[in-house]
């Protein structure tokens, strides 16, 4: 047993590290640094950048365009974006409908779509949950019925991170109401979201910001050319881009810039330190636990149930680093300002993220899979409780 | 980076694992407890028969020269069967001291009866007690305090103002209180007065440091082991225990208990190999750090493991009769001891923890 990298891993871990250096946009960086989000224009510049040196698309193999990563590179390359902290690239383009595409897709999707997605040519949404289907994805009622060579698309989808960045939207839609099984009756559609029909809303979320929407879709003419992986096989390809949601990166990246800036304003608080302390040790066996099922999944192509365990534990500590944060910078924390305020100076934590961000983040616990589905992964696929 | 056993790791693990399930059933295991020494004399030379008491020593002091990693496949083993033998005590803690801490002809001679089982020694770390030099010898005072294994120990590793020093157990002047501890084993406390010892039983400190380090990593190991013998030992009468006309593991409150206490058990193990891996780094500092933080995550786990595994259990699980109620025991015991969760988070927090203040992208 060993846990080191190798010394070529070392190396590109290094590569990285001085690329995110010498090429992100200070201001972008800044924002980062700050808990601020950046602008569609800057998101779109850096993943450009990364795009030209080939890693725009960690999980993508070479014959999809990628980078053909080993999954020890594709976790080093994340973990440093998440700790430089940098942008990473748009998962909606490149963890979702990218895979999706290059498994699923007709030759002409693949020509038309990939490389404009990996450049984010195309912005993409995700149009996946409903009012009425959260956690139970398979209950969408959205429809969709084929008339001649187009589909006539009628619903209301929810949750759409960034949607008002997206071109395109990935869809899920009711093609069959009278299947046997309600994930029979279902279809993976690409919606161009300029169609004659579609409407996109805001949704004001509890940190103040405009990130996440809603889409109605009345009467939209889909051309058929946009469906993905068959009609009524859309649950197969949802299965699919669930999966590569949940190859399991714990972002402990993440939780570390929290922690660092938890550090930089507790000065020498000692019980916030050692609340510091408490974290880190658990996120340090984390890192041991992230490593175990790499190790594993270096000889697999099968989703590993554990990741479930990853997400789990690492939102856990990501939740409890923000509001850790929040503590450290106690009260004045409160004071509501905007992304869009001047930056202070230079040495100064910026307070006017810590409260929205430790508001919005408890929303980890509840995308891509709530922490009570994780958990019933956990007890029905690794310990056979039914 | 490579988490897999080794074959010949592999086999070790077989045959320890093969050892407790014949030798140490849960039923058996009372009655090795009532043996004269608190454990079982037959299980314990089997022990040293299969050459895990020489595994962690190196050759040059007459061991087996293996490493962490075996230590730690020895310990998740003794977790699971919630053996007694005094293996963390005499080989792990006291053995360390000696093998890293004395002159190789010395440690040789010492180590000859601890690893064939016939000598039992333990780690006096608990010690308030005065080294006064006195010519060729060194008189030691003082008093230690819950020395682990040290109820049936005929020779003791004593730390004290001055490094550690090797005490026979019947020297002119010591006297011991023994006891049994909560979670299995016993301990025992030591009163030193005008104790005579040779100039070369002295031990370094440096090496009572590594005693503690690789004992804190065999708990990480012994704790994982339990943790995964208790999860299981649970998910078992999940699926069979009924009420209300069904299996109790069909509700989805106790589906969600069960799946919080897997995240915890592979936090232990994990835990468990980092302290195993950790023996061959180099650098003190970083030991340290690793150390406490692993202390502090298998106090913690333990605690949350042990407490969901007898909830489950329902009204058995505080039966003396049910394993469950000695999992819950042992694991308390094994987060306190060698330093509790709340000292070892207090250490870590004054070495300055993993990460700095320094933005990532300014550090070197």
């Amino acid at each position: 047993m060993d846990l080191r990298f190798t010394a070529e891993e070392e190396a590109f871990r290094q590569d990285v590290r001085s690329f995110i250096r010498d090429n992100l946009d200070p201001v972008t960086h800044r924002k980062m640094m700050d808990g601020r989000i950046p602008t569609k224009e800057e998101i779109v510049a850096w993943q450009r950048t990364l795009n030209a040196r080939g890693w725009a698309t960690p999980s993508w193999s070479k014959e999809a365009g990628g980078p053909g990563f080993s999954v020890v590179e594709r976790y080093i390359f994340l973990d440093e974006l998440h700790q430089a902290p940098a942008p990473e690239p748009v998962s909606f383009n490149v963890s979702m409908i990218g895979p999706v595409i290059s498994a699923f897709g007709t030759p002409e999707q693949k020509d038309r779509l990939l490389a404009a997605t990996a450049n984010i040519d195309i912005w993409w949404a995700q149009g996946f949950s409903e009012p009425g289907a959260g956690s139970d994805l398979a209950a969408l009622r959205t429809s969709a019925r084929r008339e001649g060579d187009h589909f006539i698309v009628n619903g209301h989808k929810i949750w759409q991170g960034m949607g008002h960045h997206a071109d395109w939207m990935f869809t899920l839609v009711r093609t069959n109401p009278d299947a046997p099984k309600k994930q029979m009756g279902i279809s993976f559609l690409l919606i161009d979201l300029r169609l004659p029909g579609v409407t996109i809303r805001p949704i004001i979320t509890s940190d103040g910001r405009h990130e996440v929407n809603e889409v109605f879709l009345d009467d939209v003419h889909v051309p058929a050319d946009c469906l993905v992986g068959g009609e009524n096989r859309g649950w197969d390809v949802t299965k699919f881009l669930l999966s590569n949601e949940r190859t399991g990166i714990a972002r402990i990246g993440m939780t570390k810039h929290l922690i660092r800036r938890v550090k930089r304003l507790a000065g020498d608080d000692e019980a916030v330190l050692r609340k510091a302390a408490a974290l880190e040790a658990e996120l340090k066996i984390l890192e041991i636990t992230q490593l175990r099922i790499l190790d594993a999944q270096r000889g697999s192509n099968e989703p590993d149930p554990r990741s479930s365990v990853l997400k789990l534990k690492g939102v856990e500590l990501r939740q409890a680093a923000s509001e850790l944060l929040l503590e450290a910078a106690g009260p004045q924390a409160l004071e509501v300002r905007t992304d869009e305020d001047p930056f202070g100076e230079e040495d100064t934590e910026w307070l006017g993220t810590i409260m929205p961000n430790y508001a919005i983040l408890r929303a980890a616990s509840i995308y891509g899979g709530s922490s009570e589905v994780q958990k019933t992964i956990v007890a029905k696929t690794i310990l056979g409780l039914g | 980076m490579n988490l897999e056993l080794s074959d010949d790791q592999r086999m070790l693990k077989d045959s320890i694992e093969r050892l407790v399930t014949e030798r140490y059933p849960f039923d058996k295991r009372h009655g090795h407890a009532a043996g004269a020494r608190g454990f079982s004399d037959a299980v314990w030379g089997e022990m040293v028969e299969l050459g895990l008491t020489m595994l962690p020593f190196s050759e040059h002091v007459g061991g087996l020269g293996l490493g962490g990693v075996e230590t730690m496949i020895v310990g998740e083993a003794i977790g699971r069967g919630l053996l007694l033998e005094p293996y963390l005590s005499s080989i792990v803690l006291a053995g360390t001291a000696i093998a890293e801490g004395t002159a190789p002809e010395i440690a040789a001679a010492q180590l000859e009866g601890i690893m064939g089982g016939q000598t039992i020694a333990a780690l006096a770390d608990r010690a308030e007690v005065t080294a006064t030099p006195n010519g060729d010898s060194v008189r030691l005072d003082g008093a230690a305090s819950l020395v682990l294994g040290g109820d049936h120990a005929d020779v003791f590793v004593v730390t004290s103002n001055d490094d550690a020093w090797i005490v026979p157990a019947d020297a002119p002047g010591l006297s011991r209180r023994g006891f049994s501890l909560h979670g299995g084993g016993g301990a025992a406390d030591l009163t030193l007065s005008g104790v005579q010892v040779s100039n070369e039983a002295r031990v370094t400190a440096s090496a009572v440091t590594r005693a503690i380090e690789a004992g804190i990593a065999f708990l990480a190991a012994e704790a994982a082991g339990a943790m995964r013998a208790a999860l299981d030992v649970t998910v078992e009468y999940l699926k069979t225990r009924v009420q209300f006309g069904k299996a109790i593991g069909t509700n989805q409150a106790l589906q969600h208990r069960a799946a919080e206490m897997l995240v915890e058990v592979e936090q232990a193990t994990s835990a468990a190999i980092y302290g195993a891996l950790l023996a061959n780094e180099d650098d003190p500092a970083e030991r340290a750090r690793g150390t406490a933080a692993i202390k502090a995550v298998i106090g913690k786990t333990g605690r949350f493991v042990a407490q969901y595994a007898v909830q489950l259990h329902g009204g058995i699980g505080v039966s003396e009769e049910h394993v469950v109620s000695h999992y819950f025991r042992r694991l308390t015991a094994i987060g306190m001891l060698l330093g509790g969760t709340d000292e070892q988070i207090k250490r870590l927090a004054k070495m300055g923890g993993f990460t700095s203040a320094t933005p990532h992208l300014a550090a070197a």
